[in-house]
Parts: C-alpha cells; structure tokens; sequence
C-alpha cells in the first residue's frame, strides 16, 4: 500500500510538471498583459515612452519588442518568441521548486496567501452544495432506478436533467431576478450586507448572502449524479447476488439499501473523490455572477486581466488537487471493494 | 409466392402501431399483476388443499409469461407436475424451456415487472406462522408446576414471560401446517417462506454471491431474518455449522472470507449452506452444477443427495444434464417449449422413453459403450415463444409425425400408473384406474 502510494506520488510530480508547461506557455500567450494593459494609457496620453515600459516589463521579468509601424508610431508587444517563455517558465519553475509562487500583478501580495485568504468562502459554498447534491440525488437515483420506466422516474429526470442542460450563468442570473429582485426573498450578491455584524448573527448574515449561490451550485450539479446513480443501481439490480438475497426473504428495503446500494457505492466513490478540485477551486462563473470574492472569481478576474503569477498559481493549484482526487478515488476503490487490492 | 413472402415478412417484424398496441397492453397487464403482489389479504385467500397430502409441492396449469415488447412469450404454458416429499424430481429440457422460470415461480422471483405468473396454481405445503387478530405472531411461553401441581408460564428477573427456544435457538411460535397457493399469494406473505421453507440454489455461483460482504456476513444475515431471537454468538455458530456440513475444511477462515477468495465450486458449496440454513423443506436447485467442472460436479451432486437425507428435505433438480438426473432423481420431468410432454419415474422415463423429444434427448447423450461417428442431434431449434400455434410444438422438428399432429396441442395420456406422455403416438393406450 505505502508503496503503491509513493509510486503514484512520483507519477503526480511528473504529471504536474507536464501541466505547468503547457499552462505557462498557454498563459504567456494570452494576448493580455496585466503590466502592460496598467501603463498603455499613459503611454497613449504621452507620459510615459516605449523604452520606461520596457524597463519595467523588464523588472516584472517580460522582454518588451519595439516597433514602427508604417506611419511611423512607435508600438510595443510582450516578446512571445518560445526562447523567451521558456527562459520565463525556467524561472518560474526555478522559484516553484524554491516554495516562491511569486508575486500578484494586481494585488501586490504573494499569490498563494491570495489564494488562501480566499479558499475559505469558496470551500464553503462548494461544501454545502456538495453535501446537499449527495443527500439528494443519490436517493432520487435510486428511487428511479427501482421504478424504471415508472411515473416518478420520468418526472425526476425530465426536471433534473433540464436544469442540469441550463448554462451556470442563465440560471444563476433567473434565480437573481425571481428571488432576489422580484421576490427580495435573498440578496442579489456578496458575502455580507455590509452592517459589520459580527458572532452568530454575522455567520446567519453570511449564510442568507449565500443560500442562492449554493442553491444553483446545488440544483446545476444534481441531475447528473442522480443519472449515474440510476444507471449503476440498475445494472446492480439486475445481477445475480441481488435474486440471492431476494431468494433469501429479505424484504425489499433491505436488498435495496444494503444489498445495492453498497455495490452501487463502488463506481459512485470515484465521481466524488474526483470532484475534490471543484470543492477547493471556487465556482468561478457562479461567483462571479453572485459577485462573491472567492477564489472562483478571483481566478477569472486574474485570467480577464492577465495577472500571470496568480493565474498560473491558481491553475497549478486544481491540478495538483486532481491529481490528488484521483489518487484518492484509486484508494477509495480499494476501501469499498474487498475485489481490489492496491499493488504495483 | 408472392402472398407467401408478405405473410413471412409479417411474421418477423411488427409494424409501429403494432408495436404501441403490444406496449400498451402490456404495461396495463403488467400493473394489474403488480398491484395484485401488492395487496393485502387476508391468509385465507391463498390457503388452499392439497390434491394429494404425499406431495410438498403441486404445481396445477402454471402459466407464467414475460411481456416483452414484441409480444408475449409464453415461457411457462400450463405446467402441471408434482413434487411428493422426501424425493427428488428432476426438471429436464433444452434451454429456454421454461425450467428456470418455473422453478423461479415457485419461488416468485420472475424478473418483473415484464414476467409474471398469469394464472394457474403452486401449492406448497408449509409451516406457517399462527397470527393472532393483530396480525402478530402467538409466542410459545416457558411453562413449568408450581408445587400446587399448577401450570405457570415461567418469568425472568424483570417480570417479563420466557419465550421457549426452539431447535435452532431462536424463539418459538405457534406453527400451523398449511397448504398455501404461491401463485396467489402477496409478496409480502411470500417472504417469509423464502428462505425458510424453500430455498433456492442458482446456476451461477460466481456471480450469486454479492462481492462486497464476507461470506460470514451473507450466511448470518439468513439466520437474523428467518431464526427470530437467536443471538449473534448462535446466529455464527450455526453459519459455521453450515459450512462444515456442506464439506468446507475451513469454516472458520471461511466465513471471515469474501467470495472473490474461493473457488467456483466453494462458492456453490456455500450457496447450499445459505439454503440450508434454516432446514427447507424444499431445495431448489437451478442447474447447480453447469457452471462447474466435472469433478465438482460430482461431489456437488453427492453433498446434495446426503443433505436430503440429512434435513429430510426434497429436492426439484433443474439440469439439462440427463446424465445428472439419471443419477439424482426419483422422478423426472421432461419439458418442452413451457410444457410438460413427459413425466413419470426415472426408470419409466431412462429406460422406456415415449415421447419423440424424449427420446431424440437420449440419442444425443454421449455414451461410452457404443461407437458412433458423431452424436445425434434433433434437427431444428425450440420455436419462437411468442405467438405459439395451437398444435403440438414439436411437430416441425418430429421424425414421427403424422397427420394428426396439425391437430389440436395433445393432452397428457396416461400410459401406466406413474408414466404419462403427451403425444398423439399413445392414444389409446391409456390406462384407466381409480
């Protein structure tokens, strides 16, 4: 087992490095600089030339290009020649292994305590949804399964799967207009209204901030795991072991809830375990519509904006945590399943 | 030709609206059957009398069909045999006969919603619990006399009456003997004959035994269900009593063990023990030993035969292994396309074989004593299911059709006191006695 575990933990490594090529390069040749995009007005209004832009590129470790264009202006661009982005990663790489994620364009601060000042809110938010998507569509999965073909199975999934089909965006921005504008049930957005309470009534404050945004977390993700618990509970329940428990005289109830459901419990662990990433990475376009300053919309303003050390910590973060959730899930397998036995 | 070609055409494929109409009808068929497993009723409404009191159990024009969607198939069609107690009786056919889904009738585990038992009757003779007019079991109490020479029901410390402890050490009930009508008896009535009255061995031990619970935990769980008040100390000794008796040298480690573990024919070993947990009165075996190799096989096929005589049991056999029913059966059943065509003693049946189908089975069996080029077979396939035409099925396959044969499907002739026969061959030599 140790064995097994240290052996995949080297193969993580190796992934992960992988990764973090092909993310630098790919962020590197965004057409968007965070420096740049911050000094191109004032080059634009003249208080500032090519050559103070490309001092400071310089500092924040770009190559900038000059150039004249066929009127004669002057004009710069990020040199994104690969000797340069690679130089760039062998740095970054270089500071990476050092423990250094280096320093947020935007911010200023060190981009990993960014990212974990923000983590808590969207952990939370990710937490709850996840707890309410399990204790509800695992049930209603099994349910259906039971009635195939009945009224209750075509109804659940007709409904589920039509709001899982509903983009994050469009249903966040309904449940905004139906229960925050039209009703004013909720607030429309952020994590506190701004009254500076504080104890058991700012948590109660911050829970009725963040009731719609787990609610759409929550209503998005179900119909999909409803629909693979149904589809493994029916292939369990036509196996076998299941006519030898009913031949048993066991009632009905029990064959579903121990018999089934534990094997149905098999493939299920994996889904779960590999949704680890999306529990620490922040719901990105649901944050952002909710405008709540977690980790999701810190991550998408940093892409909009080209903020490449945050962008590139952030994106290295959730692949080290799939790695992780597969791992995870591969350990699972071997927790519910006495069949498997981890060896290399 | 040309008409004769539309009616071939017609006969394979079914138009959409045929379709719906078969779809529609089955699916109000269906919820009829399932709503009458449902209901509840009262015992007397499926306690019946047995036509004989030698027979366990009697199955009378059984018919059990699966609505499919392109059709009904008729799996089962009017089955009538018997099983007397204490014997063996062995259910042979080539596959898709309809054997299993008999034996899974008995038991009333046809695949629903799409299979159901449509009419007909099973009686089995069982013992059943006596249930006062709650509806709740009647305890039978520790007694002892007083020095008065009075009858007293014993108490323990907390004033509570002792429940006497029967054979297996569980509580003791009020048991009635009663002869009742699987065909017609709600679901929830059926369970607790299940597994305790008749106990159903599969095909497949690989695949019958769930993968993620240990053996101890799969055999254990029979003993909570069926043996009320037994601790847990007993419920585990006589799991690991079970074990040892259906020949497994391990029990202990065994039972700790979980199915991926043993062998095919340990695990076959260890579905016996699960049936035999709580002394059936009837073995289901659904061909025990097709799965195995021919070594297990034997010694499954000896480990049944000593455990009828062991709990004093019977046993209905389904094989398509002539060689296995000559060797384990008193009585032998010879099915085809869901009917019965022969039935009467192994001998009647091994060494005077009468029906045409019967004896096309014998040729085809492989023998050691005569030299042949290749082995017999019965031209043909078993026909489509569905749609059955109202004449003999084996007619199209027959060597001894006549012309009679197109008639209507032959009724059972008797041709001696054990030994009947379905086929227009033996008409006329019936015989009649009271």
């Amino acid at each position: 087992m140790a064995k097994y575990i240290i052996k995949r933990i080297l193969l993580a490594l190796l992934v992960l490095f992988g990764v973090s090529i092909i993310l630098y390069f790919l962020l590197r040749m965004m057409p968007i600089n965070y420096v740049m995009e911050k000094f191109l007005p004032q080059i634009n209004q003249g208080n500032m030339t090519w050559e103070d832009l490309g001092r400071i590129m310089k500092l924040y470790g770009f190559d900038l290009v000059m150039f004249k264009d066929e009127n004669g202006t002057m004009l710069g661009e990020v040199n994104n020649s690969f000797g340069s982005i690679f130089t760039g990663y062998w740095q970054w790489l270089w500071n990476f292994i050092r423990g250094d994620m280096g320093q947020s364009f935007k911010y200023n601060e060190p981009v990993n305590e960014i990212i974990a000042s923000k983590m808590g809110v969207s952990f939370g938010i990710s937490f709850v949804s996840l707890i309410f998507q399990v204790i509800i569509a695992i049930p209603l999965g099994i349910k259906c399964a039971c009635n195939q073909y009945g009224k209750f199975d075509y109804i659940t999934t007709v409904l589920f799967m039509t709001l899982t089909a509903f983009p994050s965006f469009f249903l966040g921005n309904m449940v905004i207009k139906w229960f925050a504008e039209d009703l004013g049930w909720f607030p429309s957005g952020r994590l506190d209204s701004g009254l500076g309470l504080t104890g058991i009534a700012g948590f109660g404050d911050m829970i009725w901030h963040l009731i719609l945004p787990m609610f759409v977390l929550t209503i998005l993700s179900i119909g999909s795991l409803m629909r693979y618990t149904r589809t493994n509970t029916l292939e369990v329940l036509n196996a076998d072991y299941i006519r030898t428990a009913r031949a048993k005289g066991l009632s009905e109830g029990k064959v579903v809830y121990k018999h089934v459901f534990r094997n149905t419990l098999i493939p299920l662990v994996t889904v779960l375990a590999s949704t680890l990433p999306m529990l620490f990475g922040g719901a990105m376009i649901t944050e952002t519509i909710f405008n709540i300053d977690g980790i999701g919309k810190v991550a998408y303003d940093a892409l909009k904006e080209g903020d490449i050390p945050l962008a590139m910590c952030y994106n290295m973060f959730i692949a080290m945590l799939t790695v992780i959730g597969t791992l995870l899930a591969d350990l699972m397998y071997a927790v519910v399943d006495p069949r498997v036995k981890l060896s290399n | 030709m040309a008409d004769n070609n539309k009616k071939e055409i017609k006969k394979h494929y079914i138009t959409r609206s045929e379709s719906r109409k078969i779809a529609k009808e089955n699916s109000r068929a269906i919820a009829g059957f399932e709503k009458q497993k449902k209901r509840k009723v009262r015992p007397e409404e499926y306690v019946t009398q047995m036509k004989d009191d030698k027979n366990i159990v009697e199955f009378e024009d059984l018919h059990t069909y699966f609505f499919s969607d392109s059709g009904t198939v008729k799996a089962v069609n009017g089955v009538t045999f018997s099983v007397p107690a204490g014997s063996t009786v062995g259910v042979v056919g080539e596959s898709g006969c309809g054997k299993s889904v008999t034996s899974l009738s008995l038991m009333q585990l046809v695949q629903a919603p799409s299979g159901q038992i449509v009419s007909g009757s099973i009686r089995f003779r069982a013992d059943m619990f006596k249930l006062d007019e709650k509806g709740k079991k009647i305890p039978v109490y520790e007694k002892y006399t007083d020095e008065n020479g009075e009858e007293k029901i014993k108490l323990d410390e907390k004033g509570k009456p002792v429940i006497r402890k029967n054979g297996l050490g569980g509580n003791m009930y009020e048991m009635e003997r009663q002869v009742v009508d699987i065909a017609k008896m709600p679901t929830e009535a059926m369970r607790s004959i299940r597994g305790r009255e008749v106990a159903m061995i599969f095909q497949e031990p690989m695949t019958s035994l769930n993968p993620v619970f240990t053996i101890g935990n799969q055999l254990d769980e029979v003993g909570r269900l069926h043996i009320e008040g037994i601790s847990k100390h007993q419920v585990k000794a006589r799991s690991i009593e079970m074990l040892q008796l259906v020949g497994i040298a391990d029990p202990e480690g065994v039972y700790k063990k979980y199915p991926h573990e043993l062998s095919g024919g340990m695990r076959q070993r260890v579905m016996i023990a699960i049936a035999l947990l709580c002394n059936p009165k009837l073995i289901v075996a659904d061909e025990p030993t097709t799965a195995l190799d021919v070594t297990i096989q034997a010694q499954i096929l000896d480990l049944l035969r000593d455990i009828k005589g062991k709990i004093n049991g019977s046993i209905m056999l389904i094989t398509h292994d002539l060689g296995v029913v000559a060797e384990m059966a008193d009585y032998v059943v010879v099915m085809y396309a869901g009917r019965v065509i022969e039935m009467g003693t192994a001998e009647d049946i091994f060494d005077n074989p009468l029906h045409p189908y019967t004896i096309g089975l014998q040729k085809s069996k492989p023998t050691v004593d005569k030299e042949a080029d290749s082995l017999y077979c019965i031209p043909g396939f078993v026909p489509n299911p569905i749609n059955m035409p109202n004449y003999c099925y084996f007619r199209d396959r027959c060597e001894k059709c006549m012309e009679k044969c197109s008639g209507e499907y032959p009724g059972l002739i008797k041709v001696s006191d054990t030994h009947s026969v379905s086929c227009y061959l033996y008409e006329g030599e019936e015989v009649k006695n009271g």
